[in-house]
């Protein structure tokens, strides 16, 4: 067996008390991972627990290359509006840990930038006002401040939240690219159920107020009784052409 | 002062209020941009009123240090009230940049809290109320050489760390989560850009006045952001209305013969009725 990049074992998670059952999850190099369950049911405090932002209430944090670099892409309505900042200035925020204290960015930073931001659909307007930005350009700037830190593993907090269709297929088929063809590990939390089934291949379904945590590959975990068990609702899911489409029902679209 | 007395020919009588003034105010509107945008305007509040705690207790150790033993006279250096009052302050910047310590809540309580502890403390001094509300919260006019020295080392330390550590302020103030998981240290930059808040604060209000160092932190600021399309403008801008406001506000405050610090805050908040006014009539 493979030494894996991150390892939790037996962790409770939360803020002050426990959210879940202590939770075991292994990833390894080049995984594609969703984090997949409702609203409120802990897949952001999970991910920020893995990522060491949040200190476990319980249980071990085992990540053996301790420069492991995270890069982390917020929900982009957890930024502050008030910043007067370019796209520019937020994309190479992703530089700052590569730049001495009191020291300006070098031409390298600023090239590497400039790469992301083309990489990701966002070569033109890099003094554009980054608040002036539509959603799905806010995304793909915080995916290329993201990338521009070349990081070990890229970790996305719903990144299609509010982003119109046409955007939301853009920012899935760059994901699923980076995954294939440059073997990037990734950890997304998925908002379109559906969207985020047919790209990952791994899954960690998590939900507090049933108690339920499972992980496992896609394959295994794809089923109406354990997606209907996450959801807490009964779920239906239609395969055409290997995509999955999953629908509640009697309600519509997941 | 009186309309009478020539401004400039009597440049002696008022340079040094001027200079504190200028020096506190260009500090603080550059600080006061964070303020705003990180939306802590409660902190300057509770900070000079922790600052002000340890003025009082600096005093009460004075007085009962010389009752007891009035031949130490010369060791009560070490108890001047300013540094009793950047200790406290600085204390007070940990507790205040602990992550998710309650929001406003907090800093409000601590503010209440020191506002009282300084009035009971007060009470117990032999100094008249009115006096160590005086000493407290300074006048400008009133400024000395030994608060120009004592404001422009402060200054000095405060741009000397935000020239170091002004990319880590940025990132961790507007996007912590990812700065934390990029291995920035936030809450260590939290602590530091808190303390430099607090040491400019403390030496600060009690060179000119709680009230003129709290304005002077927030409205210059507003006037950066208002009118501002990045970072360096909304500094440059701020700054610029700051020492703008101290400059023109003591002038009128000499000339007409009106409270300094009220008219320096008077200036800054003309400077920004006007852009606001301005992008109004711009829309």
């Amino acid at each position: 067996m493979t030494e894996p990049l991150i390892e939790l074992r037996h962790v409770v998670i939360g803020y002050d008390r426990p959210l879940i059952k202590p939770i075991s999850i292994r990833i390894e190099k080049g995984d594609f991972w969703g984090v997949v369950g409702p609203n409120g049911a802990g897949k952001s405090t999970l991910v920020k627990t893995l990522m060491r932002l949040i200190r476990p209430l319980a249980g071990r944090i085992h990540i053996p290359n301790r420069r492991l670099k995270f890069g982390y892409v917020p929900q982009r309505h957890a930024l502050n509006p008030d910043y007067p900042l370019s796209v520019f200035d937020v994309t190479i925020m992703g530089r700052y840990d590569r730049i001495a204290l009191g020291r300006r960015p070098s031409a390298k930073d600023q090239i590497r930038v400039i790469e992301e931001l083309h990489r990701v659909g966002m070569s033109t307007g890099r003094q554009r006002p980054f608040n002036s930005l539509s959603g799905g350009e806010k995304q793909r700037v915080l995916l290329a401040r993201a990338l521009v830190s070349d990081p070990d593993v890229l970790v996305l907090d719903e990144p299609t939240e509010g982003v119109d269709l046409v955007g939301e297929s853009e920012i899935l088929n760059f994901l699923s690219k980076l995954h294939t063809e440059h073997k990037k590990t990734i950890l997304m939390i998925g908002h379109h159920m559906s969207e985020v089934i047919s790209i990952v291949d791994h899954l960690c379904l998590i939900n507090r107020h049933t108690d339920l945590f499972e992980t496992g590959s896609t394959k295994e975990l794809l089923d109406e009784e354990h997606l209907s068990r996450v959801f807490g609702k009964p779920i239906e899911i239609d395969s055409c052409e290997q995509r999955s489409h999953m629908h509640i029902k009697d309600l519509g679209d997941v | 002062m009186s309309e009478s007395i020539p401004f400039w020919v009597n440049w002696d009588i008022w340079i040094d209020a001027m200079l504190v003034a200028v020096v506190s105010a260009g500090t603080l509107a550059y600080l006061g941009i964070w303020v705003t945008l990180k939306k802590i305007t409660y902190v300057p509040l509770a900070l000079s009123q922790v600052a002000a705690v340890g003025v009082v207790l600096a005093f009460l150790l004075h007085e009962s240090l010389l009752a007891h033993d009035p031949g130490r006279e010369g060791l009560l250096v070490l108890l001047e009230p300013v540094w009793f009052s950047f200790l406290l302050s600085v204390a007070s910047a940990f507790y205040f940049a602990r992550p998710g310590s309650g929001g406003d809540r907090p800093v409000v309580i601590a503010y209440l809290i020191a506002s009282a502890v300084a009035l009971v403390l007060g009470g117990f001094t032999r100094q008249d109320i009115h006096d160590v509300r005086s000493i407290l919260f300074g006048h400008v006019v009133l400024a000395q050489t030994g608060q120009v020295v004592l404001v422009s080392a402060a200054s000095l330390v405060v741009i000397s760390l935000h020239v170091l550590f002004y990319r880590r302020f940025l990132f961790g103030s507007f996007d912590p989560d990812t700065a934390g998981a990029a291995g920035h240290r936030v809450y260590a930059h939290e602590v530091i850009l808190y303390m430099t808040l607090a040491i400019m604060l403390s030496a600060s209000t009690r060179a000119m006045g709680a009230m003129p160092a709290f304005g002077l932190t927030v409205l210059p600021a507003l006037v950066g952001l208002e009118s501002a399309g990045s970072m360096r403008q909304a500094i440059s801008i701020a700054v610029g209305a700051a020492v703008l406001s101290a400059f023109l506000g003591y002038y009128l405050s000499f000339r007409l013969d009106l409270p300094a610090g009220a008219c320096m805050l008077l200036t800054a908040a003309g400077l920004l009725f006007t852009v606001w006014l301005y992008k109004k009539i711009q829309r």
